[in-house]
């Protein structure tokens, strides 16, 4: 292959003189140790977290230790006298450091809701030898295998835990993204640099380093997903064999991202569309033929098909998933107007410093300004130095912006925050165009400015998206709090999910939803999905029998146990409900005595007791029948 | 190792290089069924299998000698990764176990045809393979080994900070005890059945967690519709220790105990309830277990 293939200019690196001071601050060894002690020091934040510390304290040390690590990682990624080869290993670095701060979270077991459903999936997988395993915590993951299938394979190949081998995986995932942003941007942007830049601000959007970095299938697919955009890219601008190996190696990345995950396969559909439509109303706009327009849609296609296929055999459900979503999200949104019931309020109060809630404010803005002064370049002609493809990319970029709305609506926030993913995409593309482009300035400023300027707007993005990103329970182990996903977790309710599962098998189990995630995680249990129609709650939030015909469906259903957890009636949920949307409680703890009226009717006996928790064995037929006085 | 253009002593061909990682390949699936150490696996299976099979579809698209340095090095960890995909979702379209041998053996075999794709013009005996594009790859040289040294005490710093880390995080330990029942009616969803006045024996395990228990002899109180029983008939076995039921069960001990008494004279339905109490409980709290009796 030779660069005429790759339509790349000659290597436009300029080494430039680099200072003394600079030398050594950026040197490798220098870059190295101040990773490592940035790493002791988050592992230190998470130290004050969990023993109860103040959480300004806390947060504090972790942003020390985050910029000192990535920080000069990124001046070195910037710096225009860095080698490709250099840049390279720097990014490696800043994967590293990036995936850090969610593996000290919890290094030896699953904490997130979605690392439940997924560990189980892989242990359910392991155990019987067949992928497509029944998930009692997030049924759709049995339709995309690919995480569990990975996992497995790791597992049995190297011998590590279930959990380290998915963690294994998460890791090459992530460090594929940033290089896939990174093959992405230098084709497009056409030198290492830009590049690289693109991939320190992919590196920092706000699911980079706690939600896709958590066990779950999106940091996998999206690992897969970039690449798919890059090898399209390299494609466009191949000739001959090249293009075609290219062309080719784009769709199976997407085959690939297609087995793993529904919503990622989604965004790239769109951001697919997206690109071919624009390249091609471009390309009749100038009448001038563009050989990317093919290219891009034989990947479109190939996408479609392979998703079309996988959803018409395997996946059907998906559609009966995602839609509530999406309409939900757009009927709440157009709610919020008239009524403020259903809205969400941003930066809503929590332990979050308001330090950092200002930077969370702050980073759309930074973001806002890059785009402007890039509307502004375009507007002055620079549009006809970029080809049609990486102009929709960054145009797609801006979906961010819109996307941010979306928060506000209660079923929107989730696909708000994961859209970010794919949308920051093409905001590093921005960046990196706007940060690799040398534009000659009327003002003459000191030299210090621009590095001085670049840095706070690098930390302000760091801080700003991490800080919208996930909420303080996931992001910091912490002591006990009851109703959250991550810090309700006990070893009594492991314990109690395990014991339950070897003495009477994978049985059918209510709980609460927290309660749950250990019992379906530890011991393959089923735990009961309440909803208005299956209002399972009320066993535990009535001071009544359950009605006839939530006996009946429990019955019929073989929903034979009920776990209680009795914090849920010593304090309220920190996020609001123990069962979902339907809880009587919201806001609220369970009245003590709804919970202990378990223990005086006839149709459920307490089988097993821990400090906190209670398993009761139902015997549902007993319903109406009175207890006899002492003997 | 180096990639050269020169011949240098010390040197291997195409065919040679399509050899050893054949060879490699091999021996990683054998490897992997064998009773090794994971940290063996880890370091030699794993990266052998992966990288191979990702060299192999990185040299199918990119031909020979890709420009981009970045894509070259990357391209095969993203191809690895996906080749383990396919191999897995081979065997389950094949309807084949997902277990050990079959995934060492699939991605044996995957690995193999990727490689013989990618290389095999090597192996045939009237192709100059140096003038197809294939590489000679000379031993590593002193640079190279320098470089590796590096990133490799990179690495070992970055684990250290890691572990470091991870060690600065207090492990709680919480102590409490677990009471079960074991008694296989009220268990199958029945109630405890008994005759009037007739003999009524419960078994219960207890375990504790984050402590071990000592006190032989656990105080037990059994009441029957509100109303203590006079006369109980406890035992106890000795607290043993429990290995527990998972791989992060922190059971200490257990000990498996029951209680006797005498149901009432008239039938009916009636609760039962029973109090252990440890000595060793740190909580100090009895633990209840409650039960329906159905004497008729």
């Amino acid at each position: 292959m030779t660069a005429m293939e790759l339509d790349l200019p000659p290597a436009p690196e300029v080494p430039a003189k680099r200072t003394l001071p600079a030398h050594l601050l950026l040197s490798w060894p220098a870059l190295v140790a101040a990773a490592a002690v940035g790493t002791l020091i988050v592992g230190y934040s998470y130290r004050l977290s969990a023993a109860g510390a103040a959480p300004n304290a806390y947060y504090a040390v972790f942003w020390i230790g985050m910029l000192l690590g990535v920080l000069p990682v990124g001046a070195r990624i910037a710096l225009r006298s860095t080698a490709t080869a250099d840049r390279g290993w720097a990014v490696a670095l800043l994967g590293a450091l990036t995936f850090m701060p969610k593996y000290l979270r919890n290094p030896t077991a699953p904490a997130y809701h979605d690392e439940y459903a997924h560990w189980r999936e892989a242990l359910d997988v392991l155990g019987t030898g067949h992928l497509f395993q029944v998930n009692a915590l997030i049924p759709i993951v049995q339709f995309f295998p690919g995480t569990s299938a990975l996992t497995v394979a790791l597992q049995r190949l190297t011998g590590l835990s279930m959990w380290s081998a998915g963690e294994l995986v998460l890791f090459a995932a992530h460090m594929l993204a940033l290089f896939g942003v990174f093959v992405l941007a230098r084709a497009h942007l056409r030198t290492a640099r830009a590049g690289a830049i693109a991939a320190l601000i992919y590196g920092l959007n706000p699911s980079a380093i706690y939600f896709d970095t958590q066990y779950a299938y999106e940091g996998i697919a999206v690992g897969i997903f970039v690449w798919v955009l890059a090898f399209a890219s390299l494609a466009s601008r191949s000739t001959g064999r090249t293009r075609i190996t290219y062309t080719i190696s784009a769709v199976v990345c997407a085959a690939g991202c297609v087995v793993t995950h529904h919503l990622t396969t989604l965004f790239l559909v769109m951001i697919l569309v997206i690109v071919a439509v624009l390249v091609t109303v471009r390309a009749r706009w100038t009448k001038q033929p563009d050989p990317a327009v093919r290219t891009w849609w034989l990947v479109l296609g190939g996408t479609v098909a392979a998703a079309a296929t996988w959803l018409l055999t395997i996946a059907g459900a998906t559609i009966s998933y995602l839609s509530p979503y999406f309409g939900g999200s757009v009927k709440q949104l157009s709610a919020i107007g008239t009524t403020s019931d259903t809205s969400r309020v941003l930066l809503a109060p929590s332990v979050q410093p308001l330090w950092e809630r200002g930077l969370t404010a702050l980073a759309p803005v930074v973001l806002a300004l890059f785009c402007l002064r890039l509307l502004l370049i375009l507007r002055r002609g620079a549009h006809r130095d970029l080809r049609s493809d990486t102009l929709a990319l960054m145009a797609f970029g801006l979906v961010y912006f819109p996307s941010v709305l979306f928060l506000l609506a209660p079923s929107g926030a989730e696909g708000a925050r994961r859209s970010w993913a794919f949308s920051y995409v093409g905001l590093a593309l921005i960046g990196a165009y706007l940060l690799e482009r040398r534009s000659p300035s009327k003002h003459v400023r000191p030299a210090w400015t621009r590095p001085v300027a670049l840095t706070a707007a690098l930390a302000v993005l760091l801080m700003g998206n991490v800080g919208g990103g996930l909420n303080d329970p996931y992001r910091f182990p912490g002591p006990f709090r009851w109703g959250t996903d991550t810090n309700s977790a006990s070893a009594e309710a492991e314990t109690v999910a395990q014991e339950l599962a070897a003495e009477v098998g994978p049985v059918r189990v209510v709980t609460d939803r927290y309660t749950a995630l250990q019992l379906i995680a530890y011991g393959g249990l089923d735990v009961a999905a309440p909803s208005t129609g299956f209002p399972a709650w009320e066993l535990l939030q009535k001071p009544t029998d359950p009605s006839s015909s939530l006996a009946g469906m429990l019955y019929t259903s073989g929903y034979d146990y009920v776990v209680v957890d009795i914090r849920m009636g010593e304090q309220a949920a920190f996020n609001g409900d123990n069962f979902g949307s339907g809880d009587l409680f919201f806001g609220k703890p369970t009245p003590m005595a709804y919970l202990d009226r378990l223990d005086d009717v006839p149709w459920a006996s307490r089988i097993m007791t821990t400090e906190h928790l209670r398993v009761y064995r139902l015997d549902l037929p007993l319903i109406g029948r009175t207890l006899a006085g002492g003997s | 190792m180096s990639t050269v253009t020169d011949r240098r002593p010390w040197t291997l061909g195409p065919t040679g290089v399509t050899v050893v990682l054949a060879a490699l390949v091999i021996v990683a699936a054998g490897v992997a069924l064998l009773p090794v150490p994971v940290a063996l696996r880890s370091l030699f299976v794993l990266p052998v299998l992966v990288l191979v099979a990702g060299h192999s579809v990185t040299r199918l698209v990119l031909g020979g000698h890709p420009a981009d340095g970045i894509l070259r090095a990357v391209a095969p960890l993203l191809f690895g990764v996906l080749s383990l995909l396919v191999s897995v979702l081979l065997l389950a379209a094949l309807g084949l176990s997902i277990d050990t041998a079959s995934i060492a053996l699939g991605a044996d075999a995957v690995t193999l045809l990727l490689l013989l794709a990618a290389r095999g013009p090597t192996l045939l005996p009237h192709v100059e393979p140096e003038q197809s594009g294939y590489e000679r790859v000379a031993w590593v040289g002193r640079a190279t080994l320098r470089r590796a040294a590096g990133v490799v005490i990179a690495a070992l710093v970055l684990a250290a900070a890691v572990a470091g880390a991870v060690a600065l995080r207090p492990v709680p330990v919480e102590s409490y005890t677990q009471l079960a029942l074991t008694e296989p009616t009220v268990l199958a969803g029945r109630p405890l059945a008994a005759r009037p006045g007739g003999p009524v024996t419960i078994r219960w395990t207890l375990r504790s967690y984050g402590f071990a228990l000592t006190d032989p002899r656990p105080d037990e109180q059994v009441t029957i519709g509100g109303v203590p029983v006079g006369q109980l008939f406890p035992a106890a076995l000795p607290p043993v220790p429990d290995t527990g039921n998972g791989p992060r069960s922190d059971a200490v001990s257990r000990q498996d105990g029951s209680v006797g008494f005498t149901a009432p004279n008239n039938a009916g339905l009636y609760d039962v309830r029973i109090t252990v109490t440890s000595a060793d409980d740190p909580t100090g709290q009895p633990s209840l277990l409650v039960v329906t009796m159905e004497v008729q």
